[in-house]
C-alpha cells in the first residue's frame, strides 16, 4: 500500500533541493537565462497539485498507484449485485477501468485476458455474458422450485 | 432379487502387483442396467403409490439383504449424470452425492439443475411416496436415507496454462470460480487437472499410485491423493 502523504512530502523535498541548487547557480553567476529557466521549472513544480505529484511519482511508485487504485475498484465491485452490474452496462458513463474492475472484482475475470478486449463494447458484452450466465442458475433453481414432483 | 454372488471380492489382485486393495468388492455394471431401467419405469405392480416406492427402494431393500451397513465401511454408487429410476435408487440409499464437474458453463448450469433434482424431484418425492403409500417402518428399508446431502463438488479435467496467474485456462479460472461463488465450500479446494497419467492409469486398469507409465508422474498422484482425501474427509461428517 502506498502512503500518498510520503511521495508528496518527498516531491516537495526534491524541489526545495532544486531551488538550493537555484540559489548555487545565482551566486556562481551563470547566465541569466538559465538562471530563469529553472526558475521557471521550479516555480512549475511548485504549482502543481498533489495528484499530479502523485503521477509524476517514480515509474514503480505510479505502477504501484495505479495497482492498488485498480485493487480497490475490484474490491469494492466483488460486492455488487446483477442488477447493479446491468446498470453499470446501460450506463454510457461508465468508464473502461471501472468496466475492467467488475470483470474482475465482481466476475473474477484474469485481468490479463481483458487485453484481448480491444474495445469497451467487446468488454460490455463479456460483462453481458457473466450476468446472464449466472442469472441462468437463478431461473434453473426457480423453475425446480416450482414445479414439484 | 440376488444376493451377494453378484459382488466380486478383491477386484485389484493383479498377478504382479499382488493385492493392491484386499479390503475393496465391487459390483461391476451390466449391459442389462438398461433393460431394467425400461422395465422398471413401464411396469406398475398393484397399488400405484407403493409400485413408485418400491421401485426406487430396490437397492436400499438389497443392501438390507446383504448386511452391508456392518459389512461395508464405505459404499460407493458410479452414476451416470443422469437421475433415472436407477440413479433414484442410488440416492435413495445416499447420505450424500459427489458431483465432478468440468468448469464450464454448460456443466455448471448441469450442477444447479442435478442438486435442484436432487432435493424436489427426487428426496422429496420419496418422502411423499412414504407417507402417502402408507409404508410401514417394518417395511422400510433401514438404507434408506430420506434426505441425501451435497458431499462436495470437484471440479475436473481442468486446463493448464503455465503462462497465467492462476495456472489454468481463462475460461476455467472465470468458471471456476463462478462455481465457487455459487457453492462456496462445497467445492473441492484440490483441483482435478486434465493430466493425461489418470486415463493411462484407468486405461491399464490400474490406480493412479500403483501405475508404472511415466505421465503417472509425483504431481499427479499427490493431485489425486489429495481430491481422495478431502473426499473421505468430506464424506466422514456426512
Amino acid at each position: 500500500m502506498i502512503d500518498d502523504k510520503k511521495i508528496i512530502a518527498e516531491f516537495r523535498t526534491a524541489v526545495r533541493l532544486l531551488d538550493m541548487q537555484r540559489r548555487a547557480v545565482v551566486e556562481a553567476r551563470a547566465e541569466q537565462g538559465v538562471v530563469d529557466a529553472l526558475g521557471a521549472i521550479i516555480q512549475h513544480l511548485h504549482s502543481l497539485s498533489e495528484a499530479q505529484v502523485l503521477r509524476l511519482g517514480s515509474g514503480k511508485h505510479q505502477r504501484e498507484f495505479a495497482k492498488s487504485r485498480k485493487l480497490d475498484a475490484a474490491n469494492k465491485a466483488s460486492t455488487m449485485t446483477l442488477s447493479d452490474v446491468e446498470q453499470a452496462l446501460n450506463d454510457e458513463s461508465v468508464t473502461r477501468l471501472q468496466l475492467e474492475a467488475i470483470a474482475v472484482g465482481r466476475f473474477q475475470v484474469p485481468s490479463g485476458s481483458l487485453r484481448s478486449l480491444r474495445n469497451i463494447e467487446l468488454l460490455r458484452d463479456k460483462i453481458a455474458i457473466l450476468t446472464q450466465n449466472e442469472r441462468a442458475h437463478e431461473t434453473i433453481n426457480s423453475v425446480a422450485k416450482e414445479s414439484k414432483y | 432379487m440376488p444376493g451377494t454372488e453378484i459382488i466380486v471380492p478383491d477386484p485389484m489382485r493383479r498377478p504382479q502387483s499382488g493385492n493392491l486393495y484386499p479390503n475393496l468388492a465391487l459390483v461391476p455394471a451390466q449391459f442389462e442396467l438398461d433393460d431394467t431401467e425400461i422395465d422398471l419405469a413401464s411396469t406398475f405392480f398393484s397399488n400405484p403409490t407403493l409400485s413408485d416406492w418400491d421401485k426406487r427402494t430396490l437397492l436400499a431393500t438389497w443392501l438390507d439383504s446383504i448386511d452391508a451397513q456392518l459389512n461395508y465401511d464405505y459404499v460407493i454408487f458410479d452414476c451416470p449424470p443422469a437421475t433415472k429410476i436407477v440413479s433414484q435408487n442410488a440416492l435413495a440409499c445416499s447420505d450424500g452425492y459427489i458431483i465432478p464437474v468440468i468448469p464450464d458453463e454448460l456443466s455448471s448450469r448441469g450442477v444447479t439443475h442435478f442438486t435442484s433434482l436432487v432435493r424436489t424431484k427426487i428426496d422429496e418425492k420419496l418422502e411423499y411416496l412414504h407417507q402417502s403409500a402408507r409404508v410401514p417402518k417394518s417395511a422400510t428399508p433401514d438404507s434408506y436415507i430420506p434426505a441425501t446431502k451435497l458431499a462436495a463438488i470437484v471440479p475436473s479435467l481442468v486446463k493448464s496454462a503455465g503462462n497465467a496467474a492462476s495456472g489454468m485456462t481463462n475460461i476455467h479460472t472465470e468458471q471456476l470460480a463462478a462455481l465457487r461463488r455459487q457453492w462456496g465450500a462445497s467445492v473441492l479446494t484440490t483441483v482435478g487437472k486434465h493430466y493425461i497419467g489418470v486415463p493411462e492409469a484407468m486405461n491399464a486398469g490400474m490406480p493412479v499410485w500403483n501405475y508404472w507409465g511415466s505421465n503417472a508422474k509425483r504431481k499427479v498422484k499427490n493431485m489425486m491423493t489429495n481430491i481422495c482425501s478431502e473426499l473421505k474427509g468430506r464424506i466422514d461428517a456426512l
